[in-house]
């Protein structure tokens, strides 16, 4: 074993030799730049540890974990280079995941202990390097290999929320004060006195105003990890190297390699499958393709809305019984409350991911034409066996809506459900499910109103992005060079999504609110029109 | 095979001045072929020479850029239904949804077919030995092969299109395609479409062949006179010569001294007069194999 | 003359066993690749199992759609086999029952017999020459063979 790795190891650094060199390199750069404008000489250092320059620690910690991130996973190249060699599927992740994760962490720390060095600013090197390490293993197991089941899907959800609720609360108070709520105490910061202080007897409820002296006791814990934190760390880690195992020896070997870890999932997604399959055949073609696409890609929102939905409950009743239940049901409203989010975002994921996959088939085409390789002209976008079905274009147009309503109905369904259970277990113990909500609303009723409110919106913008993809195939005009492409399909993407920002700051004035609605109403209108246009491309290009 | 006879005899697929470029790579070029209906039609080439192209042109995979093409008459590009349902596919990768199980898998084709056989295909299930809660992914190579063909044959469609068959299959995987083939058309009036490399099986099954190479078609008619019109010959002449003297038709020539051997290609009464205007005796005479009918036409 | 590559090729591809009265399970084996037309390998072997007595006369040979799927041919290919057949005299087609063997005593099927004897002949007496022999030498050594004595023998004992 010992030679095994030793001999992957130096594969490793025989493959890449300099370029090891070039992305610390690159990471190093950015911030040293902010940093060393800032360093003149009449300048205050304290003012650096100071809140307001708690933005230039967001960007150096971000960019320096991205970009070390980015060059370890290139320099390691494919995994699949190991499939063919006569070694376990377990050392193949193993070396692949925890040497990664080392070098991650030994890159990370390593700047941050240059640039304390060098410009003296004493940032916190260690929770940054714990959250390199743990970004890492996310990173791993989402895009270590492609595989597209709703376990993986599923599993990857939890973890990237796991990830962010934990960022999230680093700067909990920053976020709280950029968005200028005022006394409200936001979600985030609630989350991180809890993980933060949990078990010390400390509730997050102390916060009212912030004063100033309290600012370093919020940045200054980034130096020092609480054991839960740790804990919720090294829990995610695991998680992640076992869905990177997972993942890697299914495609190595289309089989799982642990029973024990791929008997539960597999049974949730046999039952999953077998709930929506019947043993008769489908009642009309387009049933059948309502279920194909609901179950390899629609599903995927619902599904998780329920893990963020089952998370937050699992939380709150763990909470409710080792604390106080009024904490559990705040934590409970909490994650429902983001739990509306989730479908949105699970949507615009869908969008890009099938128009990436989308760009990726197209180069991959162009190359092998190129080349004059055989593979010029076989379309690798989608599955032959499925556009051969005959199917007619407006009956997959309508299973595809139809899947895509369904989806973001049970996510909605699910959000409303949780939220009266929350309200009746509120009024059970006697409280105004008002007060522990998180939201500004006066009332029972205007709060219902308000999570209606948000429903309806989250739903529509789910609509709205889940079938984009098509819209991006048909508005990115093809048959350009890959550069080109790329660059299109970049700024298609910018402008979106500086749509759907303006969408959201209109949202916020009320009178903008009616024509941001018609607009997103408009928008989804013209997404469904392009799903036939986009078919008809996938079917016959 | 010339239009009119088409139009009498009447092709299943009639294919016109049919040209395809991805980008700058020409994969077509004014290709045009009648396929008739009932029989077996061979398509071979090397690898890229436009085989899997043109097939997938038959099926609505690719639009016509320049030309047009015509299954059962009708476009399958503007009617994928009409045509897809009486035709059964089989593709070269065999990408069928990996994480279904076999009955799954049957149980969501039927959906879409509605002339399917369900015993028939449970007949074919059991022939090919699936078991039907086997998930596709854990198949071998050959059992999804035959999963595939499975698919492809239940509905008794009008026309099979085989896209390399065979590819990386062992034996006895290929004997199921090709015996599949051979009860399809002794169904009357159904026809077999498939592409192939392997020109042994071509051979065997093929009623018309057409030879693409680099998007062009170099030869399309039936097998028998293709074979009739190729000859090795041996001639032994009267002295010794240093170069094979020419023949009318000669592809290829060796031999030494007084007795040499051509490849050529032509009418055989026409051969045996050549022969004997130069005063040779012929020593032997023997069949050509496609395969070498093959290689003398690319290169 | 002209036609001794071709035999050389076919009688090397001949499967060997036998019969039965239906025909089922008739062995012969077809090569794809070495150039000679698949419907002229079966007419050849068809013609040299019953010239041979492998097959026996009045014998039905197997469907066209049942001989195409064991041999894994078109069954154009079987067709246009057992028409030739047809026209050489050495099988019949009876109109609801099938394709039949004709008898051995019919004076066609004897001139197929005595054809691919004389090709045999031309065969052994060009390898022979080829080797160096004289046509003396080919005989004597044809009289000494064990399987003459064998025969004769055979033929006493059928007289006596």
């Amino acid at each position: 074993m010992r030679a095994v790795t030793t001999a992957m190891s130096w594969e490793y650094f025989i493959r890449n030799r300099w370029v090891f060199l070039l992305f610390p390199a690159l990471a190093f750069l950015i911030p040293t730049l902010l940093l060393g404008s800032f360093l003149t000489e009449e300048f205050d250092r304290n003012l650096l540890l100071s809140r307001d320059f708690i933005g230039l620690h967001f960007v150096q910690v971000l960019s320096s974990t991205a970009i070390i991130i980015f060059g370890v996973l290139w320099t390691q190249g494919n995994v699949s280079r190991f499939y063919t060699l006569p070694i376990s599927t377990t050392t193949i992740v193993n070396y692949v995941f925890w040497i990664g994760a080392a070098l991650v962490g030994i890159q990370v720390g390593f700047l941050l202990w240059l640039w304390n060095t060098i410009f003296k600013v004493d940032w916190p090197v260690i929770g940054p390097v714990l959250f390199s390490i743990v970004c890492w293993g996310v990173i791993q197991s989402i895009f270590r290999v492609p595989i597209r089941t709703l376990f993986g899907i599923g599993g990857t959800m939890g973890v990237v929320s796991i990830l962010l609720f934990w960022f999230l609360t680093r700067y909990g108070q920053v976020t709280q004060s950029l968005s200028e709520k005022g006394s409200d105490p936001s979600v985030a910061s609630r989350f991180y006195w809890f993980l933060g202080h949990a078990g010390e007897g400390q509730t997050p409820f102390r916060i009212g105003s912030q004063p100033e002296s309290s600012y370093l006791a919020t940045v200054e814990p980034w130096s020092i990890i609480s054991p839960s934190e740790f804990l919720t760390a090294s829990v995610t880690l695991v998680i992640c190297y076992v869905l990177t195992l997972w993942r890697v020896s299914l495609a190595r070997s289309g089989r799982p390699i642990f029973a024990t870890v791929a008997r539960p999932p597999s049974m949730r997604e046999a039952r999953l499958a077998e709930r929506a399959f019947v043993s008769t055949p489908f009642p009309s073609p387009t049933r059948a393709w309502q279920w194909y696409d609901l179950t390899t890609r629609t599903l995927t929102v619902p599904v998780a809305t329920l893990t963020i939905l089952i998370l937050s409950w699992l939380i709150a009743g763990i909470v409710a019984i080792f604390a106080s239940p009024e904490e559990g049901l705040r934590i409970g409203f909490a994650g429902t409350l983001f739990a509306t989010y989730v479908p949105v975002f699970v949507a615009v994921g869908i969008a890009f991911t099938s128009t990436f996959v989308e760009w990726l088939a197209q180069r991959k085409m162009r190359i092998a034409c190129r080349d004059g390789s055989f593979g010029c002209g076989q379309s690798p976008r989608m599955s032959r066996y499925h556009y051969a079905l005959p199917i007619s274009t407006k009956q997959m147009t309508r299973a595809i809506v139809q899947s895509s309503v369904l989806a973001v109905a049970l996510s909605a369904a699910s959000i409303v459900i949780s939220f009266a259970l929350l309200s009746a277990w509120s009024w059970f113990s006697g409280n105004d499910p008002a007060a522990f909500s998180g939201l500004s609303a006066g009332n029972s009723t205007n709060l219902w109103k308000e999570v209606l409110g948000r429903v309806a919106y989250s739903s529509l913008l789910s609509l709205l992005w889940i079938n984009m993809g098509f819209l991006m195939m048909t508005v990115v005009p093809k048959r350009k060079s890959s550069n080109q492409y790329l660059l299109v399909w970049i700024g298609v993407c910018v402008a979106w999504g500086a749509i759907g920002l303006t969408i959201n700051i209109g949202m916020q004035v009320v009178p903008l609110s009616l024509v941001c609605i018609a607009f997103v109403i408009a928008l989804a209108f013209i997404t469904v029109e392009s799903i036939p246009k986009g078919l008809r491309e996938l079917r016959a290009n | 095979m010339d239009k009119s006879d088409a139009i009498f005899s009447g092709s299943i697929v009639e294919i016109e001045n049919l040209s395809r470029s991805f980008g700058d790579q020409r994969a077509l070029e004014n290709v045009t072929l009648y396929i008739p209906r009932g029989g077996v039609y061979g398509l071979i080439g090397k690898n890229g020479a436009g085989k899997t192209t043109l097939l997938k042109h038959i099926i609505g995979a690719h639009y016509a850029q320049r030309g047009s093409v015509r299954v059962f008459g009708i476009d399958p590009v503007a009617h994928p239904v009409e045509v897809l349902s009486r035709l059964g596919y089989m593709s070269e990768d065999r990408d069928v949804p990996r994480m279904m199980r076999v009955y799954e898998l049957m149980n969501y084709t039927r959906t879409f077919y509605p002339a399917w056989d369900p015993i028939y295909a449970e007949e074919l299930r059991e022939m090919f030995d699936l078991d039907p809660r086997q998930r596709i992914y854990g198949l071998s190579r050959g059992q999804t092969a035959r999963v595939c063909l499975l698919l492809a044959l239940a509905h008794r469609p009008e026309l099979l299109v085989f896209d390399e068959p065979s590819s990386g299959l062992d034996p006895v995987v290929r004997r199921d395609i090709l015996t599949a083939i051979v009860r399809t058309i002794a169904d009357e009036g159904r026809t077999v479409i498939f592409s192939s490399h392997l020109l042994d099986e071509v051979e065997r099954l093929a009623d018309r062949v057409a030879i693409l190479h680099q998007g062009k078609v170099l030869l399309e008619d039936r097998l028998d006179t293709i074979k009739e019109s190729f000859h090795r010959i041996t001639l032994r002449f009267e002295e010794p010569l240093n170069e094979a003297p020419t023949m009318v038709g000669t592809i290829d020539a060796s031999g030494s001294g007084n007795q040499w051997t051509y490849l050529c290609r032509g009418d055989r009464s026409q051969l045996i007069h050549a022969a004997q205007a130069l005063r040779a005796q012929i020593v032997q005479e023997a069949h050509v194999s496609l395969d070498e009918i093959f290689v003398s036409s690319v290169a | 003359m002209l036609c001794i590559n071709l035999l050389v090729h076919h009688y090397r591809s001949i499967g060997v066993t036998g019969t039965g009265v239906t025909g089922t399970g008739m062995q012969i084996h077809i090569q794809a690749h070495d150039g000679v037309p698949i419907y002229l390998q079966i007419v050849q072997q068809i013609k040299y199992l019953v010239a041979s007595g492998r097959i026996q006369a009045g014998a039905e040979l197997p469907s066209i759609r049942a001989l195409a799927e064991q041999l894994l041919v078109n069954p154009n290919t079987i067709a246009r086999a057992y028409r030739e057949l047809e026209t050489a005299g050495v099988v019949e087609k009876r109109r609801t029952a099938g394709t039949f063997v004709t008898g051995l005593g019919s004076p066609l099927a004897r001139k197929e017999r005595l054809k691919l004897l004389r090709d045999r002949i031309d065969q052994l007496l060009v390898e022979a020459f080829q080797m160096g022999f004289e046509l003396d030498e080919v005989l004597k050594f044809m009289q000494q063979s064990e399987l003459v004595s064998h025969h004769q023998k055979k033929e006493e004992q059928h007289d006596g």
